[in-house]
């Protein structure tokens, strides 16, 4: 009796193979080489899409805002800084206050530094990000 | 996809589609590579069309196949047994493309009595081991339609291949 496998078989056996010296590819090429690049296509084969989503970011914020951005990015970076001087002055290592919330301000000291950056940096990108339409 | 990516694709696919369209065409080489350039010429312009609801191979075969659907409505080619098909290439043709023909003779006759939608279901079915999902994306046919006529070529196949043994 003959079965599916056996019919498989049979068209395994006649698989059509292609002929050597097969020149199909290189006509092909040949032809699309004189052919317009479909819009769809992409002419640009560098490209990736984190760099069209930096572009497209980019776009977004127009060159008024690009400039305030500088200027808040470098008032934050001073401020920061001036911040860590500032607590490394008033809070010296070692020093025992009579106040508890001197003591702990004292103990906690670099990590209400990390928060007010975090607060600045957070306000200012809020400024600088203009709102979606 | 880039232009580049689209001839990778496409190289892939070529020797699997080409076999597809001799078979469809009686062993008709010449003919077949003719149907099959103008079907991957004919996805390059349409590409913008390409919604990538199947896959691309499938996509690229239901094109080849609608050009080989174009071709036999204009000429009334194909295997119905016949080899002396009226193609005027095949006059010139040369002795390997000859040799090719007779060394897959077996097979066109197992499909030559076949319908063109059951050969081309049968093709797609046993040769490119397509899924009766693909088979439908490709030919257009409902599922019903191409169960039924894998459940015809299958009773015809096991016939012809009783009577070889």
């Amino acid at each position: 009796m003959i079965k599916d496998g056996d019919i498989r078989r049979f068209m395994d056996k006649y698989r059509m193979a292609m002929p050597e010296n097969d020149r199909f590819m290189e006509n092909l090429v040949s032809q699309i080489d004189l052919l317009p690049v479909p819009g769809k296509m992409n002419a640009d084969e560098g490209r990736t899409l984190s760099e069209d989503m930096v572009r497209l970011m980019a776009s977004k914020l127009k060159k008024h805002y690009r400039i305030q951005a500088v200027i808040i990015l470098v008032a934050n970076l001073l401020f920061c800084i001036s911040l860590l001087f500032a607590i490394s002055a008033v809070f010296g290592t070692g020093t025992v206050y009579s106040s508890q919330v001197m003591n702990m301000l004292a103990d906690w000291r670099y990590v209400i530094f990390g928060i007010l950056s975090a607060i600045c940096i957070g306000l200012s990108l809020s400024y600088i990000i203009p709102d979606q339409a | 996809m880039t232009r580049q990516q689209f001839i990778e694709e496409v190289a892939d696919v070529q020797e699997s589609l080409r076999r597809f369209l001799r078979g469809l065409c009686g062993g008709d080489g010449f003919l077949a590579d003719d149907i099959a350039q103008e079907a991957l010429l004919k996805a390059y312009m349409s590409f913008n069309g390409f919604e990538g609801r199947s896959r691309f191979s499938t996509w690229l075969f239901r094109i080849a196949y609608n050009c080989y659907l174009d071709k036999n409505r204009k000429k009334n080619i194909g295997t119905d047994g016949d080899f002396e098909a009226c193609n005027a290439r095949q006059i010139i043709d040369n002795s390997s493309e000859a040799d090719r023909k007779f060394r897959y003779q077996p097979l066109y006759m197992a499909i030559g009595k076949l319908g063109k939608e059951e050969q081309a279901v049968v093709l797609l079915f046993y040769m490119e081991d397509k899924s009766v999902k693909d088979i439908v994306d490709i030919t257009g046919m409902p599922s019903g339609t191409v169960r039924s006529h894998l459940s015809r070529a299958r009773k015809h196949l096991k016939e012809f291949l009783k009577k070889q043994i």
